[in-house]
C-alpha cells in the first residue's frame, strides 16, 4: 500500500523524533542525580504506588531538598483521619486585610519567593460593593482598615465539585476524602488546565524553580502539601494539609491577628464551623458557578 | 415567689413549675456557667492595684488619672467606664459578675460578658476570637485579653504587610 | 541563489526555535510572557488555529471526491498533507507549552492515567492522535471512501473538542458560550478553503478550476455564516451590561490596547476577504490572517481578561515564546513541503489538468 519513498521519509521522521526526544531527555536537570531524576520522571501516580514505591519517593524527596536547598526535611504521606472533612469560614466583618494569613502560608507551605507565589489573595473592595472589577489586591496604605473599604480574603476554596479536578488530563489533581483538592507534584504535566477552570485565581504555578532562602524552608512537609515543589508543575492551597491532618491548626489561621478564620470538621456537630452553618448567614464565593465551595464567608450577626 | 401563690388549682400550678424546674436542670449546661469545656489561654495582667489599694479604698467618682496612674489608659466605653464598672473595690483582684460576686482574673470574660454577652456567647462559641493549637481535641481558645487591652479594648489598626507583586511579569523577563 | 536563500532563512528560524526551546527547558516557562493570570498564549492560540485547518482541510474537498470529479485526487493530496502538517504543529505547540514536557507519556493511554471522559484535553488529545494516525493512512495511499468519511467526522471533531475545551469554563465568560464550536467549524472550514487556495497556486500540480469554484464558494458560506455567529454573540456581549461581558467590552471596547487593536485588525481583514473573494475572487490570504489573529491570540489573550478576580493584567508574547513559534511554523513549512512533493505512482495524475 505504502510506496517506497514516502515509507522512507516516515522512517526518517520516526529517527528525527528519537533524536530529540534523546536530547531533551539529555539536557534535563543539570546537576541532579541522575537516579532521583530518572524516578522522579518514572514514578508511578501517588494512588497507585506501593507502599514500597511510596517509601522509596518520599525518600528521594527528603534527599533532593537536602541536595537542593540544603534542608533536612520529613516528608510526610498521612493519610485522611477517618469521619473527618474540612472545611473553613472566614469572618468579613473582622478581617482588616492585614496579610498576616499571606505571609504565614508563604512561609508554612514553603512556596517559591520570586514569583508571585501567594496561595491567599486580599482583595480590597469599596464598601457597598461585591464588584469585582473594583477589586484592588494592591493595597498599601500605611494601616488597615482603610476607611471605606472591606476586605476579600480568596483562596482554595476546596470545592466539592471542582472544575479544575474534571479539568485535569491525567487525574493530577483530585479531592481527597477530607475534603481537600491535593496535587501530586510529580505527576502534574504542567499543562495548567485546571487553573484556567478555577473561578477563584487560587491555583498558582511555578514558572521557574521555587526559591526557598537557605533556613526559611518549612521542614516538617506531606507529600501532598507543602514539600519542595519542582518546577513547571501547579500548586495551590491544601488547607496545610501537614498540619490539619496532625490536628493542628492551619497556618493561615494561627496567623490572622483579629480571628477571623475559623476552620473545622464539617462532620462533627460540635465543631465551630458547624455553628457558624448553623447560626449565621453564610455566603459561598460564586456559589452559582456550580462549584460547592467549602470555604464560607460571614459575618457578624448585628 | 411566684411558685407559692395560692389559690384554686395552685397545686397543679406548682406541680407543673417545679417539673418545668427540674428539666432545666436537665437541659446542656447554660451559656453563663461558670466551668468551660474549654482552656482559656492568654495574657492576665497581674494585679498591681493591692500594693496601693490593699489599704485605701478607691475614689468612686470618675475623674482623669493622673499620678499615679498617668500609665494607665482608660479607654473603655467611649470613655464612660469608671475603674469600677469593672473592678470590685473591696477586693482588687476579683472582677465584677453578671450575679455581683467577685471573678478571677482567669474568668475575666465573665466580666466582659456583663456587658458584652453576646460577643462572649460567640467567643464561647468559636466564632469571636480564636482557637489557639488545635483544630480537634482539647479546646484552648484565646482569652479576651489575647486580643484586646481591658482598659482600651478597642482593635487599633494595623500595619499590613507587602501586596503581591503584579502579575504582569513582561516587564521582569524583557 | 534564490533557493539557497530560502534554505538560509529557513534554517535560521528553526535554530532560533530550537535555541528558545532549550532555554525554555532549562529556565521553566517564566520565560514566557505567561502568569498565573494569563495562563495561555502563544502556543496555545496557534494550536487553536492549527487544529481549524487541519480539521477543514479533508472534509473539505470531500464532495469533490464524492462526485468523483477528476480534480479530487489532485485536491485530496494537498488536502491530506496540510492536514497532516496542521495536526502535527499542533501537537507541537501543545508539547512545548507544558510545564514539564517529561512527563508527556502521563497523558498516553494504559501507562498513563487519563481523566476520560470527564477532562476535554483528553477527547481532544484522543481524536488529534486518531486524525493524525487516519491522515497518514490517507497520505500513505490508503484511500478507501470509509477511511475518507471517517476523516470528515474526525475534522469536525477535533475543532469542536478544541472549542469545548475552551467554552467549558464558567470560570472564563468570555469563552462561556455554545456559539464557539460552530464558530470555530466556520472560520477553520473558510481558512481550511482559503488555504487551499492559495497552495494551489504555489503548488501547481493541484490546481483546478472547478476546485477553485467549489472553494471559493465554501469561503463566501463559511466566513458569512462566521460573521454572523459573530454578531450573534456580540448582541448577548453588549446589549445588557453584565459582569460576564466584561471580557468583550475591554476587548472590543478599545481596553486591552494592542489586542483590542489586534482583534479589530483581523475581523476588518476577514471582512476585506469576504469582499474580495466574492466580487474579485482573490484575497484569501487576508482571510487566512484574519482568521488566525482573531480565532488565535485574540480569543486566547481576552478569555483571561479580566482574571476571575476582577483584575486587568496584560499579556505580550516574550522573545523566547515567538522563536519557538517561529521554528515550529519553519518545522511545518518543510514537513509540508515534504508531504506534498510528488512521488510514485500517483505522480502523473497529480500533474494533470483540468481545462477550464
Amino acid at each position: 500500500m505504502v510506496d517506497r519513498p514516502r515509507r522512507k521519509f516516515l522512517r526518517q521522521l520516526g529517527g528525527a523524533a528519537l533524536g530529540v526526544g534523546g536530547f531533551l531527555a539529555a539536557s534535563s536537570a543539570p546537576g541532579g542525580q541522575v537516579a532521583d531524576v530518572l524516578q522522579e520522571m518514572l514514578q508511578k501516580h501517588y494512588l497507585r504506588m506501593s507502599p514500597e514505591e511510596l517509601q522509596e519517593s518520599l525518600a528521594r524527596i527528603e534527599r533532593a531538598a537536602l541536595r537542593e536547598h540544603g534542608a533536612a526535611i520529613l516528608c510526610s504521606h498521612a493519610p485522611p483521619l477517618p469521619g473527618v472533612s474540612f472545611g473553613m469560614a472566614l469572618n468579613l466583618s473582622r478581617c482588616v486585610g492585614a496579610r498576616d494569613c499571606v505571609r504565614a502560608c508563604v512561609q508554612e507551605n514553603n512556596c517559591g519567593r520570586h514569583d508571585t507565589l501567594e496561595n491567599i489573595r486580599v482583595l480590597s473592595l469599596p464598601r457597598g460593593s461585591w464588584a469585582l472589577a473594583e477589586a484592588d489586591p494592591y493595597y498599601n496604605p500605611p494601616q488597615v482598615p482603610e476607611a471605606g473599604r472591606w476586605y476579600l480574603p480568596v483562596q482554595c476554596q476546596q470545592c466539592d465539585d471542582p472544575p479544575c479536578v474534571q479539568n485535569c488530563p491525567v487525574r493530577a489533581t483530585w479531592k481527597e476524602p477530607d475534603g481537600v483538592v491535593v496535587i501530586d507534584y510529580d505527576w502534574c504535566i504542567g499543562c495548567r488546565a485546571c487553573a484556567v477552570a478555577c473561578p477563584y485565581g487560587a491555583r498558582h504555578f511555578n514558572w521557574q524553580k521555587p526559591a526557598i532562602p537557605h533556613g526559611e524552608m518549612t521542614t516538617e512537609t506531606h507529600y501532598l502539601g507543602n514539600r519542595p515543589r519542582p518546577m513547571g508543575v501547579m500548586e495551590k492551597c491544601t488547607f496545610c494539609i501537614q498540619r490539619t491532618r496532625n490536628g493542628l491548626q492551619p497556618a493561615c489561621l494561627e496567623a490572622c491577628r483579629t480571628g477571623a478564620r475559623i476552620f473545622g470538621n464539617l462532620l462533627d456537630p460540635a465543631s465551630e464551623i458547624r455553628h457558624i452553618l448553623a447560626t449565621r448567614p453564610i455566603y459561598r464565593f460564586k456559589e452559582d458557578l456550580g462549584s460547592k465551595p467549602r470555604f464560607f464567608y460571614f459575618v457578624d450577626a448585628a | 415567689m411566684l411558685l407559692h401563690r395560692t389559690g384554686k388549682g395552685g397545686r397543679w400550678r406548682n406541680g407543673i413549675a417545679l417539673l418545668l424546674f427540674l428539666s432545666l436542670a436537665a437541659l446542656p449546661r447554660p451559656l453563663w456557667s461558670e466551668e468551660s469545656p474549654f482552656t482559656v489561654r492568654g495574657t492576665v495582667a497581674k494585679s498591681q492595684c493591692r500594693s496601693c489599694h490593699g489599704w485605701r479604698t478607691p475614689l468612686a467618682e470618675q475623674r482623669p488619672l493622673g499620678a499615679p496612674h498617668a500609665g494607665l489608659l482608660l479607654q473603655h466605653g467611649k470613655a464612660a467606664l469608671w475603674c469600677l464598672a469593672c473592678h470590685i473595690p473591696e477586693q482588687p483582684e476579683l472582677l465584677r459578675s453578671s450575679h455581683g460576686g467577685g471573678l478571677p482574673f482567669s474568668a475575666a470574660h465573665e466580666s466582659c460578658a456583663v456587658c458584652h454577652g453576646r460577643t462572649v456567647a460567640s467567643w464561647r462559641a468559636g466564632v469571636h476570637g480564636k482557637r489557639l493549637l488545635r483544630w480537634s481535641g482539647e479546646r484552648v481558645i484565646q482569652a479576651c485579653s489575647g486580643c484586646h487591652t481591658a482598659h482600651a479594648p478597642a482593635v487599633l489598626p494595623l500595619t499590613p504587610l507587602p501586596p503581591p507583586r503584579h502579575p504582569d511579569r513582561s516587564a521582569d523577563h524583557g | 541563489m534564490k533557493r539557497r536563500l530560502w534554505w538560509g532563512i529557513w534554517l535560521t528560524a528553526l535554530l532560533l526555535g530550537l535555541q528558545g526551546y532549550t532555554e525554555q527547558w532549562r529556565s521553566g516557562l517564566a520565560v514566557t510572557g505567561l502568569s498565573d493570570s494569563v495562563l495561555w498564549g502563544l502556543y496555545i492560540s496557534q494550536f487553536v488555529f492549527l487544529v481549524g485547518v487541519a480539521a477543514s482541510a479533508v472534509i473539505l474537498v470531500i464532495p469533490v471526491w464524492l462526485f468523483d470529479h477528476p480534480t479530487a485526487r489532485a485536491l485530496l493530496r494537498l488536502a491530506e498533507s496540510l492536514a497532516l502538517t496542521a495536526v502535527v504543529m499542533s501537537l507541537l505547540f501543545v508539547t512545548v507549552d507544558l510545564g514539564q514536557p517529561a512527563r508527556l507519556w502521563h497523558a498516553l493511554p494504559v501507562v498513563g492515567q487519563l481523566q476520560f471522559p470527564q477532562a476535554i484535553i483528553v477527547w481532544d488529545l484522543l481524536v488529534l492522535i486518531a486524525y493524525l494516525l487516519l491522515t497518514l493512512l490517507l497520505w500513505a495511499g490508503w484511500r478507501h471512501p470509509a477511511g475518507i468519511l471517517l476523516a470528515a467526522v474526525l475534522g469536525v471533531a477535533i475543532h469542536t473538542v478544541t472549542a469545548f475545551l475552551l467554552a467549558g469554563h464558567p470560570a472564563r465568560p468570555f469563552w462561556h458560550t455554545g456559539v464557539m464550536a460552530p464558530r470555530f467549524i466556520m472560520s477553520a472550514f473558510a481558512s481550511g478553503a482559503a488555504l487551499l487556495l492559495l497552495l494551489q497556486r504555489f503548488w501547481p500540480a493541484g490546481t483546478a478550476a472547478w476546485g477553485e469554484i467549489y472553494l471559493r464558494r465554501l469561503f463566501l458560506a463559511c466566513l458569512g455564516i462566521d460573521f454572523f455567529l459573530w454578531i450573534s454573540e456580540g448582541f448577548v456581549w453588549f446589549y445588557r451590561v453584565t459582569a460576564d461581558g466584561e471580557s468583550a467590552r475591554l476587548l472590543y471596547g478599545g481596553g486591552l490596547g494592542f489586542w483590542s487593536l489586534w482583534v479589530w485588525t483581523g475581523i476588518g481583514l476577514k471582512g476585506v476577504a469576504l469582499w474580495t473573494a466574492w466580487r474579485h475572487g482573490r484575497g484569501y490570504g487576508w482571510g487566512v490572517l484574519g482568521v488566525w489573529m482573531e480565532k488565535g491570540l485574540g480569543l486566547i489573550v481576552p478569555g483571561f481578561i479580566p482574571t476571575p478576580l476582577g483584575e486587568v493584567v496584560h499579556y505580550w508574547p516574550s522573545r523566547v515564546e515567538l522563536q519557538v513559534t517561529l521554528g515550529i511554523w519553519a518545522l511545518g513549512l518543510w514537513l509540508l513541503s515534504r508531504l506534498l512533493r510528488p512521488t510514485g505512482p500517483e505522480h502523473g495524475q497529480t500533474q494533470e489538468r483540468i481545462p477550464p
